[in-house]
């Protein structure tokens, strides 16, 4: 037998053989209890850990990449196939751009046919949570660590309009959890459109009261009185845009420099060619600026100019020329908007003689003809919301004005949004806001959205 | 305490290495040499390459050409002589070796169907036969290799082991395909299985970063050339591959390269010419255009609804009928046929002392496109033996890979030629000014995207016998890829329309560098405990490091001239820098039992400590249990005449995936931002980060047999398994309310897969003139996320995706979901359905279809493959082989299609009146709903994978060219698909090698080849 022959050569060494069995266990056992974990230590030279971050002489580094979230937030990062942030997706879903290329998600964001799963809402939505959070996270610090500076102020202030585009663009229900560093998470049930508004008149109000720099200030003011006309609360956001300062304007800057810090709508819409700018989109759309080619621009402050088509499609595409370079800034808040909220509140005051003066002396400004009174109390507001449309155009106005006609003025929304056939061959739904991404389900406190109404 | 006694006994370890740096030579009391032949017993011919060897030591030898033998070394006295091959059953021959002399031993094989004495290397760097372990072992048979129509090593797996899932995913020249053992077993990590060459750990990530968005890219296997290769053994899953510990869950391909022969030297060489084809017939473009040349629909065009406008209204009507393939017109084709020349020569040979295997190739491969879509490959593989004492054989192998790949732009690409021309247009403008495509093909032409990559592989190792039952074997590896990457637009090209950073040209540019090492030492011992009754003893340790270096930079804005350099760039800057870093140290206990050479007992336990910042995970440990009996050995067992080899195994083990070295920590992102209209640095969240991260481990069970039926003309083997991986490792998509980072990973829930794999192999004629071989091999799966775990405040955690592919419980990984299409009805008789006449969604609480709402639609991956495969010779002129591969019982979304007859309205289908509703509403439900669920098809098919006619030229004609062997082949690749799938293709994936995302979006079909191979050898 075979095997027979392999135990007699090997049974006389067994005791040998279980010394050195033995032995060799005991050599694995011997690198296990070595300090094995010196051979495991590495060094990521990539990595930023939260002791650099923590490290007060860091906090303006700190700031510095609060802002860079909330230019991000605004405008979408300048690269391949990214959103185009709040500024690039409110104008899609109202009157003031088309899609020109082939994202599905995209075209349904200018249909109003937007899903819970929609990934470039979703985008938008984290953006603007990311810049939320680290706005108020370096805040904190800063009230700690350099009580003195007015970038807190500043801080609070960009902070508060992360709660308005939330409250302007997407549905009652919008939760506000928080991402403290370095400790866990805290989540938070959604709150309403009315409590979210609520909240950022309380962070304007934290940020006015710090004081120190007068345009910061002004910026909390605009954003204050931008979060009362979406109450309803004309009066007192006239009260508050009165006190902005003549000529102020507040813009988020980018930068020529690193694509990182490039505008994103430029690159979205100009480098990428994926959105266009529209002009009597769906019905309802106002005319912007004349079709075809040729010389588009028919007012000063709606600069446009034909392209050709989009990418990878036979669409028409108009290139926006208010950010006219990769590194143009965005105006967030100025003192023409403070204006326009005053004219607004002087309408819904019943004075319909007092708006049109302050519209015309805007226009005015800029060398624009009068506008005379249409008549009619619909035709008033219209023509108020339109002057808004060109006056803050491409500034992430447009989607929450829309709303706010249906929601406080008792349009329909098949008055006021885009309807009838798409750009795309397809029909407009009748959606007046952004679903909260199904992302947000793993938020354990989320509910879903309260309200899907204007 | 536990590690002071540690430290105490590592003591005695170095006690023991002291031992062993004393002069081998004296260790050994005296010895002498076998020599002996080894022929087939029916033809009575030699057999090359046969394993023979000690058992119990590492002494052994591989057979020449001629068959013969010399095992220098052996002790003096008894031994026992065994000879194993693939092919035929294991013989071992007694025999007693005189002190200072030599020992005849010649061993006659008869044939067999089972491989049970095929060698397969473990983790721990020993030999074991087959038999000897109790988990299923795939040996895929490279025996014929160069007969058959196979070029990479993609080619080499598919069809030829049961439950390895290979799947190719593009004719694309340069693109790697999808490799799956067993099942996908993780949701958020790669599920490839490790590669191991010669007992060295490789790199096994596709190399498709920073491929400027492509998804088809090369694969690391494919560095691998076919022609090198020795062996190649599949274990499929922890039970097998549980020494391998962290990393192992996904089975381990284990590849051993060719070894000189003692003997007279051998020269081959080799030189093939292959044509490439199309497999497909292209779809032409139909559209119906209305009275203003403008397309319209007949079906499912948009109407306004809008009350305002007072009803439906149509769009257009349709006057006129287009039709245009810019595929299928010579004058517009992007298609011209491609080619692939190989030419190699290999040299073997050596003496009793040392062998040599040297090797060189060149692979040059210009894909069907007209555009410089190629591939040019050296392989250099140099591989030495030496005995440098009685007991101590030496082995280095060094392997070189160069490529140089250019790819196109391709499926999911806007401006990949395929893509262009099947969402083109079909009206006359669109023809004469675009031939067609829906953009200028200059944009096809204008982008480069190339890859040149350089890859060394080199192993050392040694094997020392101090005694005749006490072995130790060490060996140090070494993996280092260098690649080169640039995607660029030249300064003047059809992007410059875009303006931008298109205007006047970019270039982007990766340099990868990836550096692996891979040491291992293990010790065995064998000693009797009874008459009946062998221990082996294997302990050893292992240590492992990784790291991968990057860096990228972008420019614009290129200076005429300098458009193939960042040189040249003078706008848009963009740097970046990449580092990831791991460590792995482990150490491996082995103990096994034999009772009788033919029970086997082995238990096994591994562990692992990983680099991992933020987290102190330490010691990981897998244990690993089987058992193997070869119950026809066994005096008890029936004597049947038609059963003559039987063996039932049985095996336990775990493996693991570790984390990202750094995916337990909180870390923050280094960017520029401004303030102050000034450019500054600035720090933003990049992980949340997880503490309490651990590895994610699979468990699995397996229960198999095989059996040698009909005097070893048929084999079969089975096996079932249970495979649960534990503590998954899941990038849990975080809500984006807290504002911290996208995911984060987390230990969740659990994902089984269960299967049945099987193997049949057989000789249904063998003869002098005629041998006919066949094997059928397959595998069913089932593969399940059993539970997806709860979060911290016990709430179930929601499912993971929200697109075509989800993880959600109780269904596949990365299935396929969709808002169903409910029902369809021609309300208004006239034979289309419109927008209103379908719906689609599931019905909520208030009875109303939520459009959203998504149900599963299928598997995306085959969850049963077969293959067929077969061999005629005649007269030993003339050999006939062929492969049928089968895979089914999933779906594929048909991207393709659904866009071009529900987006951009140009497939026949569109304007087909008798189309049936079923279609019809799958055109609705994607241009109106947005769902896919028409578009999800079945996608089982049959391939004609290979066929392959070679002539033997007989020995006289041989002889006038003073050659060996001449041997010419003819053969065939992707010749035929059987499916029911209507798009191009069902194999395809645009997604290239990504873990789970599936779909055909304008991809190229794998070739159809035909290849003329000479193959001669001196």
């Amino acid at each position: 037998m075979r095997y027979r022959a392999i135990s007699s050569a090997l049974r006389t060494r067994s005791l040998r053989g279980s010394v050195v069995t033995a032995l060799a266990l005991i050599m694995t056992m011997g690198i296990g209890g070595c300090d094995t974990e010196d051979l495991v230590q590495l060094s990521d030279p990539d990595l930023v850990t939260l002791p650099v971050v923590e490290d007060t002489a860091n906090i303006e580094v700190l700031r510095n990449g609060a802002l860079l979230e909330f230019g991000q937030a605004l405008t979408g990062p300048a690269a391949a196939n990214e959103t185009p942030g709040i500024v690039g997706i409110s104008a899609l879903f109202s009157d003031e751009a088309w899609y020109a290329s082939t994202f599905e998600g995209m075209k349904n964001i200018d249909e109003r046919r937007v899903f819970e799963t929609n990934e470039h809402v979703e985008d938008v939505y984290r953006w603007l949570h990311r810049a939320r959070n680290l706005l108020s996270e370096t805040a904190d610090r800063y009230a700690q660590n350099r009580p003195e500076a007015p970038d807190q102020t500043l801080l609070r202030a960009l902070e508060g309009y992360t709660y308005l585009y939330l409250a302007e663009g997407w549905c009652s229900g919008v939760p506000f959890s928080r991402a403290p560093l370095g400790e866990p998470v805290e989540f938070a049930a959604g709150l309403t459109t009315t409590e979210t508004l609520g909240e950022a008149i309380a962070i304007f109000d934290e940020a006015l009261a710090l004081g120190g720099n007068d345009t910061y200030a002004n910026l909390a003011r605009v954003g204050k009185a931008r979060a009362l006309q979406n109450l309803g609360d004309m009066t007192q956001a006239a009260a508050v845009a009165a006190q902005v300062s003549p000529g102020f304007q507040f813009t988020v800057t980018y930068s020529d420099n690193a694509s990182a810090q490039n505008n994103g709508v430029w690159y979205n819409f100009n480098s990428s060619r994926r959105t266009s700018v529209a002009s009597n989109e769906g019905i309802n759309g106002i005319t912007y600026f004349t079709l075809g080619q040729g010389n588009n621009t028919l007012d000063p402050r709606v600069p446009v100019q034909f392209s050709g088509t989009g990418l990878g499609t036979q669409l028409p595409h108009y290139n926006q020329l208010e950010y006219s370079g990769r590194g143009s800034d965005v105006v967030l808040a100025s003192k023409t908007e403070a204006l326009l909220i005053e004219a607004e509140a002087a309408l819904d005051g019943g004075n319909s003689a007092g708006y049109l003066p302050a519209l015309n002396a805007l226009r005015a400004g800029v060398g624009l003809g009068s506008l005379t009174d249409p008549g009619g109390a619909d035709e008033r507001i219209l023509q108020l919301y339109e002057e808004r449309a060109f006056w803050l155009w491409l500034t992430g106005h447009r989607m929450g004005d829309l709303r706010r006609l249906v929601r406080e003025y008792g349009f329909t929304q098949t008055e006021v949004f885009p309807r009838g056939t798409t750009i795309f061959n397809t029909l407009y739904s009748d959606d007046v806001n952004f679903p909260i991404p199904d992302e947000e389900r793993n938020n354990p406190l989320f509910e879903g959205c309260v309200d899907r109404g204007a | 305490m536990m590690r002071s006694l540690v430290r105490t006994l590592a003591i005695g370890c170095a006690a023991l290495a002291g031992s062993l740096l004393s002069p081998p030579g004296t260790v050994w009391a005296q010895t002498g040499t076998v020599v002996g032949q080894v022929v087939d017993a029916t033809q009575q011919q030699p057999i090359a390459s046969a394993q023979v060897f000690i058992p119990g030591t590492s002494l052994g030898s591989l057979s020449t050409s001629e068959g013969t033998f010399r095992i220098p070394g052996v002790p003096a006295g008894p031994q026992t002589v065994r000879v194993t091959i693939i092919g035929y059953q294991t013989v071992s021959q007694d025999v007693s070796i005189p002190p200072g002399g030599t020992a005849t031993v010649n061993f006659q094989l008869a044939e067999s169907a089972v491989e049970l004495g095929a060698i397969v290397v473990t983790a721990t760097g020993r030999e074991q036969t087959v038999r000897e372990i109790g988990s299923s072992v795939g040996v895929v048979d490279v025996e014929n290799v160069e007969l058959a129509p196979v070029t990479s090593f993609s080619d080499l797996i598919q069809g030829r082991a049961a439950g390895a899932l290979v799947l190719q995913s593009s004719g694309t020249t340069g693109s790697g395909s999808r490799i799956r053992i067993r099942g996908s077993n993780s949701i958020s990590l790669s599920n490839a299985p490790l590669l191991v060459i010669d007992g060295v750990r490789v790199e096994n990530d596709p190399y498709i970063e920073a491929l400027g968005g492509l998804d088809q890219g090369p694969s690391a296997l494919d560095d691998l050339n076919p022609e090198n290769i020795a062996t190649i053994e599949i274990l499929r899953g922890p039970a097998a591959s549980a020494l391998y510990g962290t990393a192992a869950a996904n089975g381990v391909i284990q590849v051993t390269t060719k070894r000189g022969r003692a003997g007279e030297s051998s020269f081959r060489a080799w030189g093939e010419g292959t044509a490439l084809r199309t497999s497909v017939s292209f779809p032409a473009n139909v559209q119906a255009l209305d009275a203003d040349g403008d397309v319209c629909p007949v079906l499912y065009q948009a109407t306004d609804a809008d009350p305002i406008q007072g009803g439906l209204q149509p769009l257009c009507t349709p006057v006129q009928t287009v039709s245009f393939n810019p595929l299928e017109n010579d004058q517009t084709t992007v298609f011209d046929g491609g080619t692939r020349w190989v030419y190699g020569a290999s040299m073997s040979g050596g003496g009793d002392n040392a062998t040599f295997y040297l090797s060189a190739e060149r692979t040059d491969e210009e894909s069907v496109y007209d555009s410089d879509n190629f591939v040019d490959r050296y392989n250099l593989q140099a591989n030495v033996t030496g005995q440098v004492a009685e007991n101590l054989r030496v082995r280095g192998t060094v392997g070189y890979v160069e490529t140089e790949l250019q790819l196109p732009q391709s499926d999911n690409s806007l401006f990949g030629a395929l893509g262009m021309a099947l969402y083109g247009d079909a009206d006359s403008a669109s023809v004469a000014n675009t031939d067609g495509y829906e953009n200028s093909l200059d944009f096809h032409y204008d982008w480069k995207t190339l890859q040149e990559s350089s890859r060394l592989t080199a192993s050392a190792a040694a094997d020392f016998q101090p005694t005749s039952w006490l072995s130790f074997n060490g060996s140090a590896g070494l993996d280092r890829i260098v690649r080169e990457q640039q995607n660029r637009i030249p300064r003047v090209s059809a992007y410059q329309q875009f303006g931008g950073i298109y205007e006047s040209g970019w270039i982007q540019s990766t340099d990868t560098d990836i550096y692996n090492i891979d040491t291992n030492l293990s010790g065995s011992a064998v000693f009797s405990v009874s008459r009946d009754l062998i221990s082996t003893t294997t302990a050893g340790a292992q240590y492992i490091k990784e790291e991968f270096h990057q860096l990228y930079g972008f420019g614009a804005t290129l200076i005429p001239g300098v458009e193939e350099s960042l040189a040249g760039a003078t706008t848009d800057f963009d740097t970046d820098e990449g580092n990831i870093l791991n460590a792995t140290v482990s150490a491996y206990v082995q103990q096994q039992f034999a009772w009788r050479d033919r029970v086997f007992i082995n238990a096994a336990v591994r562990g692992d400590e990983n680099t991992a910042f933020g987290t102190d995970i330490g010691w990981i440990w897998y244990p690993a249990v089987s058992g193997s009996w070869v119950l026809s050995e066994e005096t008890f067992f029936p004597e049947v005449d038609a059963l003559d080899e039987l063996r039932v195994r049985a095996a336990y083990g775990q493996a693991g995936l570790r984390p990202g070295a750094t995916d337990a920590l909180l870390s923050f992102a280094g960017g520029v931002g401004v303030f102050n209209n000034l450019d500054v640095p600035a720090i933003t969240i990049n992980e949340l980060g997880n503490a309490e991260l651990e590895p994610e481990r699979s468990r699995e069970w397996e229960l198999g047999f095989e059996s040698g039926l009909l005097n070893g003309r048929l084999g079969v083997e089975m096996t079932y398994y249970n495979k649960e991986s534990e503590d998954a490792l899941i990038e849990r998509p975080l809500p984006p309310s807290p504002g911290g980072s996208e995911q984060r990973w987390e230990n969740l829930g659990r994902v089984s897969n269960t299967g049945l794999e099987t193997l049949i192999t057989g000789q249904a004629v063998r003869n002098d003139d005629f041998t006919w071989n066949f094997s059928l091999s397959g595998s069913v799966i089932d593969n399940e996320l059993e539970d997806l775990g709860t979060d911290a405040e016990g709430n179930p955690i929601p499912p993971i995706g929200s697109g075509v592919q989800r993880f959600v419980e109780g269904y596949p990984l990365g299935g396929w979901w969709a808002p169903p299409i409910q029902s369809w009805e021609d309300a208004d008789g006239n034979g289309f359905l419109g927008p209103d006449e379908v719906q689609v969604g599931i019905a909520g609480a208030d009875g109303m279809l939520n459009p959203d709402s998504a149900a599963f639609q299928g598997d995306a991956f085959p969850t049963r493959e077969f293959s067929l495969g077969t061999d005629v010779t005649l007269w030993n002129l003339f050999r006939v082989s062929a492969l049928f591969d089968y895979k089914g019982g999933h779906k594929l979304l048909n991207y393709t299609r659904g866009w071009r007859c529900s987006f951009e309205l140009n497939c026949a289908d569109a304007f087909d009146e008798g189309l049936p509703l079923e279609q019809q509403a799958a055109i609705v439900g994607l241009s109106t709903y947005g769902t896919y669920a028409g578009w999800m098809e079945d996608a089982d098919f049959v391939k004609f994978r290979e066929l392959a006619i070679t002539f033997f030229v007989p020995d006289e004609w041989v002889g006038y060219a003073r050659a060996d062997n001449l041997r010419v082949t003819l053969a065939g690749r992707n010749l035929a698909t059987w499916t029911d799938y209507s798009g191009l293709d069902p194999e395809v994936n645009w997604a290239g090698q990504a873990n789970f995302t599936s779909g055909d979006f304008a991809s190229l079909p794998p070739n159809r080849v035909f290849t003329l191979r000479l193959d001669v050898s001196f």
